[in-house]
């Protein structure tokens, strides 16, 4: 079925739900450049049908498999270290589903990912980060090492190396929001930029 | 000894690990959901091998992608074979990366900086 616009709304246009803003959310992907746009809960099944696909996507647009590869690492990392305690998420109403968007700029990919984490967390992670994007390459280095050979690394720990090597992956400084909503929780994104030219 | 064998899958690389043969290699994907549990059976196969190893040994490792839990998984492993080379064996480890991959040629580097066990990166 066609949806036709004219000047006064149709009887499909009236209604609510995905038919009502599949339009504008289509136009705000093409307008922003996104690729590949997934809201759900992340499995590590679903990390290897994202990768089969971004695979395709980007064979298809021609990309160099050095590129492709850096793409996909950041990728891998991105998504398997969304971590969401989906059942104590669902359980206080909120959603455990978490976001992924890839776009594609005229000089580079941005991998961007969302989900909530529990408000009293977002100082030490803003903090980390900060001092991440503070490091040379260098420094980056030493710390990735240091923190991979702790003995025993909690979930901090864990957290704090997976977000050292995507601003080694990535090569470019990590950008990120964090968005109030309570003092239970706070939606977080992160974006990790790579250069299609490698550099 | 017996060898332990673990098919791949798309989220766990192909494990062989037979000393009959000779032959020890990781390779595949590494995003397993639960990495130590997954690496625990080959970290369980190298203590009892190391009590008892072949005159040589040759680790192949060739992944294609892993995950943060993976690498610290992985440095375990290593820090066996470490001391299997302190305690005077012969053991090798070859870290074998695609030449398009720069980021798993620099974390060959990174493990090769860390242990004191020879270790080779073989570019592919």
């Amino acid at each position: 079925m066609m949806i036709m616009s004219t000047s006064q709304p149709t009887e499909t246009e009236k209604k609510e739900g995905p038919l009502a803003f599949s339009y504008e959310c289509y136009k705000d992907m093409l307008d922003n450049n996104i690729i590949f746009a997934y809201r759900g809960i992340v499995t590590s099944d679903l990390v290897t049908n994202v990768l089969e696909i971004m695979e395709e996507r980007l064979e298809e647009e021609g990309q160099s498999k050095k590129i492709s590869k850096k793409v996909f690492n950041v990728m891998v990392e991105c998504l398997t270290n969304v971590y969401v305690d989906e059942d104590k998420l669902f359980k206080e109403g909120y959603d455990p589903s978490a976001l992924l968007l890839v776009a594609k700029g005229s000089n580079s990919y941005k991998v961007t990912t969302g989900n909530y984490i529990p408000t009293k967390g977002v100082n030490s992670l803003k903090l980390m980060i900060d001092r991440i994007n503070s490091m040379d390459k260098e420094e980056l280095k030493t710390y990735y090492q240091e923190i991979l050979c702790m003995e025993e690394p909690d979930m901090n720990g864990l957290t704090n190396l997976a977000i050292i090597d995507l601003a080694r992956k990535s090569k470019n400084k990590l950008t990120y929001t964090f968005k109030y909503e309570n003092n239970k929780y706070t939606f977080f994104t992160l974006e990790s930029q790579i250069s299609k030219s490698g550099v | 000894m017996r060898s332990l064998i673990i098919e791949p899958t798309a989220k766990t690389p192909k494990v062989i690990m037979n000393s009959d043969i000779n032959v020890f290699e990781i390779v595949g994907r590494s995003i397993p959901e639960d990495s130590v549990g997954f690496y625990r059976k080959v970290l369980d196969w190298v203590d009892e091998y190391a009590k008892n190893p072949n005159a040589h040994t040759n680790f192949k490792f060739q992944l294609e992608y892993f995950n943060t839990s993976s690498s610290k998984c992985l440095l375990d492993l290593f820090r066996k074979l470490e001391k299997m080379y302190k305690n005077g064996h012969d053991v090798v480890i070859t870290w074998h990366y695609d030449a398009d991959d720069e980021d798993m040629e620099e974390t060959g580097e990174d493990y090769k900086a860390l242990l004191e066990v020879p270790f080779e990166l073989v570019s592919i």
